[in-house]
């Protein structure tokens, strides 16, 4: 289950994962309408597809070592409000409604106003080949052996850092796209971290040596991690 | 607790940190405690009852130079109120004569005189305002010398063991004070000061620190990058 989630988490087979899903939701809708008919309809496609989606940004930003919190549920509706075409929706939504009992049209009213109020927030997540990033990677306590595959690929990028390879560090970087964002970028950071602090010791040359170092990374960093900062027992990176 | 920084002056003959490091600035871990030698709780030279704390400061950056006592002497308790009266006029027991002092006024002196036996070969004012610059000097010269004009709320949080977080007040509503820093990450700076080592957010770092230093000491390794032929024909200019 760790690998998968760290697949999804490199954002390399989004194509998949999106077609995974539409599949998913497909059967479930239709599979389930047997059960109970309401799925079937417009208004049950709808909340079908809001929930699938709150579901896989709240479980995709939990395994990437977000924290439960009112900000990352309100991200979750919002997202969930994005992918699902939004506006027409929530028209057709509130027009059903008003055919439901009160109680079901003011918790309809208050999905739409959390929804409104976390779109402020829309601007500060940050999706990177379309899967979400929590803007801390918690590479210290993730639990099963992640901790344990973490430091077999640092060892593995570390003998590379350490090794006489001119272009060591965009070998790191793919290995680091690979591996996902929890064990490859995990494992990445403190390399390099370790790397420099070791380097910026010694003369000469090392000082360019050191800068691309860090430039590999910081483009690692933007580009599949969001610019999220990495949790590690060596402090923040 | 005691505060004791006068509020910061500049002097146009300071050299300024990035004048003297080579063409490009020299990059630095993205993590790094170089105080990972010293204690969590140390000497806090008196600071929690008199105003001190610009020569408490001086021990605290010594502990790192010297590994806490493994690569030389540290700086006694009453070597550091000793500096303090010789700067700041400092009279033990009389309150009156307990003002604070500059932080320029004892780098001068650090350099010109010395601290005890100690003396620095040269100091250089840091943009405080440029992160990079901080971790990069940080990383070069051990540590850095620190003022900022704390907030009311950086008490209560020293009081409930809170990291400074909280930038809604005006900087200075509590005081100036002066502290020494030697470990940053991505997300904060720990300040050492009364003794111990106190977390901060770089938020909270570019809404109060005002003033920022650093000193090449000869107890520490010759930094890498710092460009130390131009460093001297700056002082020699001066």
């Amino acid at each position: 289950m760790d690998i998968l989630i760290d697949l999804l988490l490199s954002g390399k087979y989004i194509a998949a994962v999106g077609a995974g899903m539409v599949l998913a939701v497909g059967a479930l809708r239709y599979g389930g309408a047997k059960l109970w008919p309401w799925l079937g309809t417009k208004s049950g496609g709808y909340v079908l597809a809001y929930t699938c989606s709150f579901a896989l940004y709240l479980g995709t930003a939990l395994q990437s070592g977000a924290s439960v919190d009112a900000h990352l549920l309100l991200q979750a509706v919002a997202t969930a409000v994005m992918s699902s075409g939004v506006l027409d929706h929530w028209r057709d939504l509130l027009g059903a409604a008003k055919k439901m009992p009160a109680t079901a049209g003011v918790i309809t009213s208050i999905f739409v106003a959390l929804t409104v109020i976390s779109c402020s927030d829309c601007a500060g997540t940050k999706p990177t080949g379309g899967s979400v990033i929590a803007s801390v990677i918690d590479c210290a306590a993730p639990g099963g052996d992640i901790l344990d595959r973490i430091k077999l690929e640092a060892l593995k990028m570390g003998a590379i850092a350490f090794g006489p390879d001119v272009n060591k560090w965009n070998e790191i970087e793919v290995l680091a796209v690979n591996d996902g964002l929890t064990i490859g970028g995990c494992a990445f950071a403190q390399v390099v971290n370790e790397w420099i602090t070791k380097k910026s010791l010694s003369t000469g040359s090392a000082i360019a040596e050191v800068h691309d170092a860090k430039e590999t990374f910081e483009k690692y960093r933007s580009t599949y991690a969001g610019g999220a900062t990495f949790k590690t027992v060596s402090g923040d990176l | 607790m005691r505060l004791g920084k006068h509020p910061a002056r500049h002097d146009k003959r300071t050299v300024m940190y990035a004048d003297v490091t080579d063409a490009t600035m020299p990059d630095f871990p993205m993590a790094l405690a170089q105080d990972s030698f010293v204690p969590e709780v140390v000497d806090m030279y008196d600071n929690d009852k008199i105003g001190d704390c610009t020569c408490a400061s001086i021990g605290y950056l010594e502990n790192v130079w010297t590994q806490y006592g493994r690569a030389g002497s540290l700086l006694t308790k009453d070597e550091v109120i000793k500096a303090y009266c010789d700067v700041a006029g400092y009279v033990p027991g009389d309150e009156n004569t307990d003002n604070g002092a500059s932080m320029l006024d004892v780098l001068k002196r650090w350099r010109n005189i010395g601290i005890s036996n100690k003396k620095i070969l040269a100091f250089v004012k840091i943009d405080h305002n440029n992160i990079d610059h901080v971790k990069s000097a940080i990383n070069m010269l051990g540590g850095i010398y620190v003022g900022a004009m704390l907030p009311n709320s950086a008490k209560k949080a020293v009081d409930s063991g809170r990291i400074w977080s909280d930038v809604s007040e005006e900087p200075g509503t509590w005081g100036g004070h002066c502290m020494s820093a030697s470990r940053y990450d991505r997300s904060t700076i720990w300040l050492r000061t009364w003794g111990k080592s106190q977390p901060a957010e770089w938020s909270w770092w570019r809404r109060y620190v005002d003033e920022c230093y650093g000193a090449l000491s000869p107890e520490w390794r010759q930094p890498n990058g710092l460009n130390l032929d131009r460093l001297q024909l700056y002082l020699s200019n001066l």
